[in-house]
């Protein structure tokens, strides 16, 4: 098992005593109350392969792949194990045992590395989507890790937007930028008295909840922000939670190409896993000639709840609710930021925000988590259904694109009228004029 | 012998398809707890109602299949690893709350439950359970019973037995059993307490009652570094003598506090060799003079260092570096064997330097992290685990560990259990007959052996295989009426032992306070044996022979400025043996717990010519079964208690007593609801009905003018600051129950009534009847009701408790008290309790209807007194 060879995971891996700490906060352990689904099982059956006391089995990839990455065992693991990185390692030992399928091969290695073929196949989806052919729907997951278990993915979105965020720039503003390729864009305020800042574009922010980013954006045209848009590509989180660390490299050497070329203060997205993952950067480029190069990237990464406090507003005006706030894994444990959305919720007059029991556990989502185990991803997300209902909000706020979808379909199964959205969204909605277009 | 297909479909069937599985990878995820030992279960069921654990249990039991029961699996003993495959029985899925009932303190819980989840819950209704081991967290209160789980605050609060009223208990055969329920007390014997602490191999819990405390008012955390683990062990003494228990005193040693500053930078000093962290709980009126007179203690024990927390994120910063311990160790190794054992508090500083100095023999890493109040020590030795010479040293010094324990009079484990971890060892820590009484019960509970088997007993030796009785000395009396007066603990054994073969009835008797007709059998009187064997002060344990009487020993305990809190009507006469033997329980109970929760350590002689020893001097102990358990309120049905060892307390520096009369017992009763669930913690809340308080008038020389009232007394005890302001919070409470103002006795005019009180039958001068129910202590009302229908019943409650003393006058028509009395039987039982005989038992027996003794019962009577020939089991 070369994968297994580390020395990394050799001493990760001898650290885990078997306490049984991780099992308070294991989403999966909680929702199964099954020792194979807690990360010292993990750890204990990746341990008996890297010491040579058991196969690769196949039947090992089901227990690899439950694990949501959501990191709340390191949290209270008295030794600091990170089982995520752990898992990493496992799956792409296993995928070099027992091979992937095409399908990852093809969305991993050609779609994710091509933002215009990536965009147009997510255009086929969505025409699917919209007009109900269902054959089509279900290639969804195209735009997902690939699973047999797609039945799932229709119920999970509701409808596909019709115009993705890079088809709306040119109505937010922006202009292609003369000296670059297609792909560019740029918008420059009346007057800079934000920051100079490199949007970056997400894939489930870009397909999925354009209308999110949108909002998003205009909160930085609002803060007087010089934005530009790249042609970047997809952060290469989903390859490397699916143990394809080669397909995450390789986006993540496209992307420091593109991005590092840009001149800007800030890199920035509204996407909590892109901006946690591009932090990530150089420990994935490790040893790598980009590593330095990635470190500078990282840098200057800040997600949108990071710079939004400082920008100067237009003040809010009063909205009537009472929200709550779910902490996307990526953003709230990864990042640490937890205290910044939760303040600028606090702002608005009128909003009343209740703390959400449990809010930094996974939702269930965990990026394309919930089509490959469609299952234990409903149970997991059943708890946090419940704690949001004990709260009695009428609004659940969140930071991140997949949080988004796996909560709204949450709300919609237990048939509660709590609406899910994207605190970039909810703070327009406060902060910007209805009608509030700049051009 | 692999499960055959048949089985394995039966037993899915029996749990649902969706909670069974023979998956191997599964089964490898049942293989191992947090201890080193492996073994692979041949199928994993996840029951989730008790029906299904009788299903299964029955089933395997029929086929003779290994059934190992299992909770988070955090025990760090073994204890849930199923050494001979067959079921692996998983409880997590039964982790419901069942029950919240704050107005009786109680809580029922299924036992996949976890630990935090229930105090979290708590705290919403400003309740608390106390038992908080450093697993809490993920722990499940299965676990904690089968593990009779303590925490850092249990030498305040006492461990999991002293916690749990009730249980209900699928028996290896599938037999479903309840022992205990909301009621502090259970009639026959204390199965509960035996199944506490027998680490899952007794039979499977499948709902358990707790008993939960209002949480304290105000908690306070201190810090204090020394250059000696001598004067830090001094402070402890020195606080703990001054009449304080704190609810945490957490000690971490040099290597330990190295490793931790190396980690968090928690800002110790490089020549600190001992950190104390100590945390003192209650009402915040009395804890600003306590946390003075600690500060004054630990600094004059030359502290380097002494900060109090002054807020939240202050006692985060203070207890960061024994929260980052166990982190911070694995910076040094990767893997750990946290060891477990306890030794009286006074041994702690030879014993750490002992631990020292084996780990340095074995070339280890060692530090520790300990309960300095309890004794509890988990030296942590560090290892490497892909290092298998570094194993087999880590697995040696744990051995020597665990003598060094036994050695200085203190257990194998405290907490974390003997599991197979530990079994080797128990020939070591206990007496070939202390063995075979445990191993007597487990053969009752699992005659087969097929539940959790290689758990806690290693296979017999020949020393326990060789036990024979002594021939007795002299020949017996060939009359009952005179007594033969015992004077050694093996006199007693012998004599048992022969009247055993002569099948001649005997009855162990000591003050006989509580012992009516002795009826044909020879009375052996303990009252010889009289010495204290040993008092430890420092340690708060006292062992003294079972002749003592209880003035005696609270005399020799006042002379170091301490009690047992043992409060037994008729002190002068009463035993401490006798006590045990009838449970007996004065108002105090309240304030510091149940005999049982006193009560740390038994001798006694049994009709197998043996004198069997259970429990030590520590507080935590869970080395082997808890056979003392059973010689509470046995009645003297067991064998002869001839030793006994109590917890004591520091007499607190005030006393005071307050007398409140309210027009009737609902007033009362509600008023009593509203002071349990307050932060005002009196040590006795006892409600005297119009009847005793004429009797106790009449004894005070006034003339008593019936008014019809009820009076609620409280006892007051506690640091000056606390009292007055109990006085002015029950004065305030009581304003809003009733107009009049309570009266505040002086400290004889208490004392008396504290006395007269609980010897109501002495004041009645007259031939009586002595009933005593016991009922969850919100629920007292309609018994009080009915047996209020006789005036002429003397009736005391104890309001915290929920135990109700009856004393009426035997007179009048037979067919009216009988009639009374199965009204009182009615309410009792409707209350969820029970009604039984108090002082003396002989004649109001008769009047109550017969309670059948269940099987584990009359086995363990059969077991412990084959030929019948002491008291009858007490139903």
């Amino acid at each position: 098992m070369p994968e297994l060879d580390s020395e990394f995971i050799s001493n990760q891996l001898a650290r885990c005593n078997r306490c049984g700490y991780c099992i308070r906060t294991c989403p999966t352990y909680r929702a199964t109350g099954h020792e194979g689904a807690v990360a010292r099982s993990r750890n204990d059956l990746v341990r008996a392969v890297q010491r040579g006391k058991s196969e690769l089995l196949e039947e090992m990839g089901d227990r690899f792949f439950q694990c949501l990455l959501c990191g709340a065992c390191t949290e209270s693991c008295l030794t600091d194990v990170q089982t995520d990185e752990i898992m990493v390692e496992a799956r792409e030992a296993y995928r070099q045992a027992h091979g992937d399928s095409w399908l990852q091969q093809f969305i991993f290695r050609e779609l994710l590395p091509d933002p215009e073929r990536l965009a147009k196949y997510a255009r086929l989806v969505a025409l699917g989507k919209n007009t109900g052919i269902s054959g089509l729907a279900r290639s969804l997951g195209l735009l997902k890790i690939v699973s047999p278990k797609l039945d799932n993915a229709e119920a999970l979105v509701e409808h596909m937007p019709r115009e993705f965020f890079r088809d709306q720039l040119p109505h937010l503003g922006f202009h292609p930028v003369e000296d670059r390729p297609r792909g560019w864009f740029r918008y420059r305020p009346a007057r800079v008295t934000g920051l100079r800042l490199l949007y970056f574009v997400g894939c489930g922010s870009n397909f999925q909840v354009p209308g999110e980013v949108v909002a998003g954006v205009r909160l930085l045209q609002a803060g007087g922000c010089d934005i530009t848009v790249a042609p970047n590509v997809c952060c290469g989180l989903p390859p490397y939670s699916y143990g394809d660390r080669e397909a995450a490299r390789l986006l993540a050497a496209a992307n420091l190409e593109t991005l590092g070329s840009a001149d800007c203060d800030v890199l920035l997205t509204e996407c909590g896993s892109c901006s946690s993952f591009l932090k990530h950067y150089p420990r994935l480029l490790e040893g790598t000639e980009a590593a330095e190069p990635a470190q500078a990237l990282a840098g200057k990464v800040r997600d949108i709840t990071e710079v939004l406090p400082d920008l100067t507003l237009p003040e809010p005006r009063p909205l009537s609710h009472r929200v709550t706030y779910h902490d996307p894994c990526h953003l709230g444990r990864k990042q640490k930021i937890k205290a910044q959305p939760r303040d600028l919720l606090k702002r608005i007059p009128g909003v009343e925000h209740i703390e959400l029991p449990e809010a930094d556990w996974c939702c269930g989502g965990a990026g394309s988590y919930n089509l490959s185990n469609p299952d234990l991803s409903r149970k997991v997300l059943a708890r946090k259904v419940e704690n949001v209902r004990e709260t009695g909000a009428d609004t659940l706020i969140t930071s991140c694109p997949a949080c988004v979808i796996q909560l709204a379909s949450g709300m919609r199964e237990a048939g509660l009228d709590i609406q899910v959205r994207h605190l970039c969204d909810f703070l327009a909605e406060a902060h910007l004029p209805p009608d509030d277009a700049p051009c | 012998m692999p499960l055959s297909r048949y089985l394995v479909a039966r037993l899915t069937e029996a749990v649902g398809r969706a909670n069974a599985t023979t998956d191997p990878l599964d089964l490898m995820a049942y293989e191992y707890d947090g201890a080193l030992e492996r073994s692979r279960p041949e199928i994993v069921l996840f029951p989730t109602t008790t029906q299904a654990v009788v299903d299964v249990l029955s089933l395997c039991y029929e086929k003779g299949v290994p059934v190992t029961p299992r909770g988070s699996g955090t025990c760090l003993s073994g204890g849930p690893v199923p050494l001979r495959g067959g079921v692996s029985l998983v409880l997590s899925r039964m982790d419901k709350l069942l029950e919240m009932d704050v107005p009786n303190q109680r809580v029922i819980v299924q036992p996949g439950h976890l630990n935090f989840d229930l105090i979290e819950r708590l705290a919403k209704e400003r309740h608390l359970y106390a038992p908080d081991p450093a697993s809490q967290r993920v722990c499940t209160m299965g676990g904690n019973i089968a593990e009779n789980s303590g925490g850092p605050h249990c030498l305040k609060y006492g461990v999991t037995t002293n916690h749990v009223t009730g249980l209900q208990v699928v028996l290896p055969d599938g037999g479903l059993m309840t022992m205990g329920g909301k009621a502090l007390e259970a009639p026959g014997y204390d199965l509960r307490g035996v199944m506490i602490g027998s680490e899952g191999t007794l039979g499977v819990v499948t709902e358990i009652t707790c008993r939960i405390l209002p949480l304290p008012e105000s908690v306070v955390t201190m810090l204090a570094i020394y250059d000696s683990i001598i004067k830090a062990a001094e402070a402890v003494s020195g606080i703990i003598a001054a009449g304080m228990i704190p609810a945490t005193l957490e000690m971490m040693d040099r290597q330990i506090i190295r490793a931790v500053e190396a980690a968090v930078h928690a800002g110790y000093p490089l020549d600190a060799e001992a950190v104390l962290i100590i945390e003192l709980d209650g009402m915040a009126a009395g804890l600003e003079d306590q946390v003075r007179q600690v500060q004054e203690i630990c600094t004059s024990r030359g502290a380097l260092r002494f900060e109090v927390a002054a807020d939240e994120a202050h006692r985060d910063r203070l207890w960061r570096g024994r929260k980052g311990a166990f982190g911070a160790v694995a910076r040094i190794a990767p893997n750990k064997i946290t060891t477990d054992i306890a030794v009286p508090r006074t041994e702690l500083p030879r014993v750490l330097a002992e631990v020292i100095e084996i780990g340095k023999r074995h070339g280890l890493d060692v530090g520790n992290v300990f309960h300095a109040g309890d004794g509890n020590l988990h030296p942590q030795l560090l290892f490497d685990d892909r290092n298998p010479d570094e194993v087999a040293r880590v697995l040696a010094a744990d051995k020597e560990i665990a003598k060094l324990a036994v050695e200085v009079g203190g257990v194998l484990t405290g907490e974390h259990g003997i599991g197979c971890q530990k079994a080797y060892a128990m020939p070591m820590a206990c007496a070939p007959q202390d063995l075979a009484a445990m191993r007597a019960l487990k053969d009752i509970f699992d005659p087969q052996g097929t539940f959790n088997p290689g758990k806690v007993l290693p296979p017999p030796n020949d020393a326990e295989l060789q036990l024979h009785p002594p021939p007795c000395a002299s020949p017996l009396p060939a009359s009952n009426d005179q007594p033969v007066v015992v004077e050694s603990y093996a006199e007693a054994a012998a004599i048992l032992a022969e009247v055993t073969r002569e099948q001649r009835r005997v009855v162990p008797v000591g003050g006989r306070t509580k012992v009516g007709d002795l009826g044909a059998a020879l009375p052996l009187d303990s009252r010889a044996l009289r010495s204290i064997v040993d008092y430890d002060w420092e340690n708060l344990t006292v062992t003294a022979q079972a002749g003592l009487r209880v003035a005696e020993l609270q005399a020799a305990l006042a002379e170091h400025g301490q009690f047992a809190p043992l409060t037994a009507p008729f002190p002068d006469r009463a035993t401490l043996g006798g006590l045990v033997a009838a449970n007996s329980n004065g108002p105090l109970r309240y304030g510091y717990g149940e005999l049982r929760d006193v009560l740390l350590g038994v001798r006694f002689a049994t009709c197998g010519g043996q004198v069997v020893t259970s429990g030590s001097k520590t507080v935590k102990n869970v080395c082997g079964y808890d056979v003392k358990r059973l010689l509470v309120g046995s009645g003297g049905s067991l064998g002869m208690i001839v030793e006994a060892t109590f917890r004591t307390l520091p007499l607190p520096p005030a006393e005071s007593a307050l007398l409140l009369r309210i027009g009737d017992f609902p007033t009362l009763a509600a008023l009593s609801l509203e002071v349990r669930t307050s932060h005002l913690l009196p040590s006795a809340l006892e409600a005297v009905n119009p009847a005793l308080w004429n009797l106790l008038a009449a004894r005070n020389m006034q003339p008593p003018e019936p008014d019809g009232q009820w009076r609620l007394l409280f006892a007051l005890r506690g640091c000056a600051a606390d009292v007055v302001e109990m006085r002015a919070g029950l004065t305030e409470a009581g304003a809003r129950f009733g107009p009049e103002p309570p009266v505040l006795l002086d400290g004889s005019q208490a004392a008396f009534l504290w006395r007269d009180v609980a010897e109501a039958s002495r004041l009645l001068g007259g031939p009586f009847y002595g009933l005593k129910a016991v009922v969850p202590p919100a629920e007292v009302a309609p018994l009080v009701a009915a047996a209020s229908t006789d005036p002429s019943a003397a009736i005391r409650v104890s309001a915290g408790s929920g135990s109700v003393h009856i004393v009426v006058p035997t007179r009048g028509d037979p067919a009216a008290l009988g009639a009374w009395v199965a009204g009182l039987e009615t309410a009792a039982r409707e209350a969820g309790g029970w009604l039984g005989p108090d002082a003396p038992p002989g004649s109001a027996r008769d009047l109550l209807t017969p309670r059948r003794p269940d099987c584990i019962s009359k086995a363990i009577k059969a077991a412990f007194d084959p030929a019948g020939v002491l008291p009858a089991m007490p139903l």
